[in-house]
């Protein structure tokens, strides 16, 4: 990204800022996290480039980001908070050690971004033969659906999986 | 199939890793696939690209799954946990205008209830809060309370963490603190609730209390003393409880209490999970620790105990013990 553009962002950032960050703290009526939140909607911008004279209604753009990032922000948390907890009650013999569990817990967030906004029968066909390793024929039994959707839902998954750009 | 077009290539590359993973693959199936992939090197690349997409995360779970079997399908398990899609959430958002606490209720996540609630404080904040009626309220780190003031009625709702109360003197309307195991009534007085996994406890610091189960069992409690309220019954403390409020000046005081409960006194205020090893759990502890720096609390745990404090990033820590 040039300098020009970067810092028109940075002008844009700041005639926007305090207006983001009162809307989202109405939201999260959490100042550290509304911050927090305020200065991810705008690394967003950052790293997909966005040219902030191509946007007509930097508010409507702005709430659209942000809305995302409180969801996404619960979401993260949930599945770490949850998985960490299994992950402590594995017998000391096999408990991954420290630096397991956070690749572990990227691996775990990583999919769930991945697979984000598919339908609930689509994630489960996509992971049943991921992660289970299990044949279509099963797959169709299991989730009670013929083999041709198995293979409908896994070229669905897999789509989206190959046009997915990871959000950090 | 709807969403962005991809390019032939692409769509190919798709179509042999849906192949490919349909069964245990004969060897007629991995010869077209080997054939198609060498004819062009933008066939390897698309396959490469869709292998990396997700090929480290997968193997990542699959070795853990090795060692320990059912891994996977624990992983999977989670990964299917039905979350509200975030399109719908969204439209409720939308349609409420903001968060509406009622259609939210059902959401069990501490963090969104404590976006709910009428008051509360975040990781590592305390504050203190004078109410309507003059009640000086103040809520520990990472606590939320709902507050319902009418005519009739003084009732505050804890959601979760602890809160201290001073409360105003009202003989009309009793002032209440509910939680998930009961409530607790007072008129002038001061005491400390905390919402504890599976119990609620009471600390009288001035006056008395009245402590009830929803069931109408109820115990009184006087200046000094404390319960804990379970789903089934009260107990009554006998040991010392009024340095809990010691967080109110910024302190974690312990008199005689196992690592874990220290630890646990410590979490509100670090960011990230702590995982205490089952080994180093009941490590007797005392002392006067600092909340506002928890890592200092626990770098000076580490000098005074024969433990180990690792850090990995800022979300995951590990308390174990010294290796000898």
């Amino acid at each position: 990204m040039d300098s020009t553009s970067t810092r028109k962002l940075g002008f844009f950032f700041s005639d926007h800022h305090r207006w983001l960050l009162q809307h989202i703290h109405k939201r999260l009526r959490n100042r550290a996290d509304a911050e927090d939140t305020a200065a991810e909607t705008f690394c967003q911008m950052l790293g997909a480039r966005v040219d902030p004279d191509s946007i007509q209604q930097p508010r409507a753009y702005l709430t659209i980001i942000a809305r995302r990032l409180i969801f996404d922000r619960h979401r993260r948390r949930q599945l770490e908070q949850a998985y960490l907890e299994h992950l402590a009650r594995l017998p000391e013999a096999v408990a991954p050690s420290a630096e397991e569990q956070l690749l572990l817990i990227e691996a775990l967030v990583t999919i769930d971004q991945v697979l984000d906004g598919l339908p609930a029968v689509v994630k489960a066909t996509f992971l049943y033969s991921q992660l289970d390793g299990m044949n279509y024929a099963d797959i169709a039994v299991k989730l009670q659906i013929s083999e041709r959707s198995v293979s409908r839902y896994m070229k669905q998954a897999l789509r989206q999986c190959y046009l997915c750009e990871v959000r950090a | 199939m709807s969403g962005p077009t991809l390019d032939r290539i692409s769509e190919q590359a798709i179509d042999w890793m849906v192949a490919l993973r349909a069964a245990t693959p004969d060897e007629a199936l991995l010869q077209r696939i080997r054939l198609w992939l060498q004819q062009d090197p933008a066939h390897q690349q698309a396959w490469n690209r869709l292998e990396q997409r997700l090929g480290h995360p997968l193997a990542a779970l699959h070795a853990l799954d090795q060692r320990a079997p059912g891994q996977a399908a624990e992983a999977r398990r989670l990964l299917l946990i039905p979350t509200r899609s975030r399109r719908d959430v969204l439209g409720a958002m939308a349609s409420l205008g903001l968060f509406g606490a009622a259609l939210w209720g059902g959401w069990r996540s501490d963090t969104t209830q404590g976006w709910l609630a009428d008051l509360h404080t975040g990781r590592g904040e305390r504050r203190s809060f004078t109410l309507a009626d003059g009640s000086r309220l103040s809520l520990n780190s990472a606590s939320a309370v709902d507050v319902q003031f009418d005519a009739g009625q003084r009732l505050l709702v804890l959601r979760h963490g602890e809160l201290l109360i001073q409360v105003a003197r009202d003989p009309l309307r009793p002032l209440r603190v509910r939680t998930a195991q009961g409530q607790v009534q007072a008129l002038g007085t001061r005491f400390l609730v905390s919402q504890e996994d599976d119990a609620t406890r009471v600390v009288v610091l001035q006056h008395s209390v009245r402590a009830s189960l929803d069931d109408g069992r109820w115990l009184a409690l006087q200046q000094g003393q404390a319960a804990l309220l379970h789903p089934n019954a009260i107990e009554r403390l006998n040991d010392e409880q009024q340095q809990r409020a010691a967080w109110l000046e910024g302190r974690l005081e312990v008199l005689d209490q196992p690592l874990h409960v220290v630890v646990d006194a410590l979490r509100p205020y670090q960011r990230g999970y702590i995982r205490l090893a089952p080994a180093a759990r009941d490590l007797r502890v005392q002392g006067v620790f600092p909340l506002d720096q928890p890592l200092q609390a626990l770098a000076a745990l580490a000098e005074a105990l024969p433990i180990s404090v690792e850090h990995f990033g800022p979300w995951l820590m590990l308390i174990d013990l010294k290796a000898p």
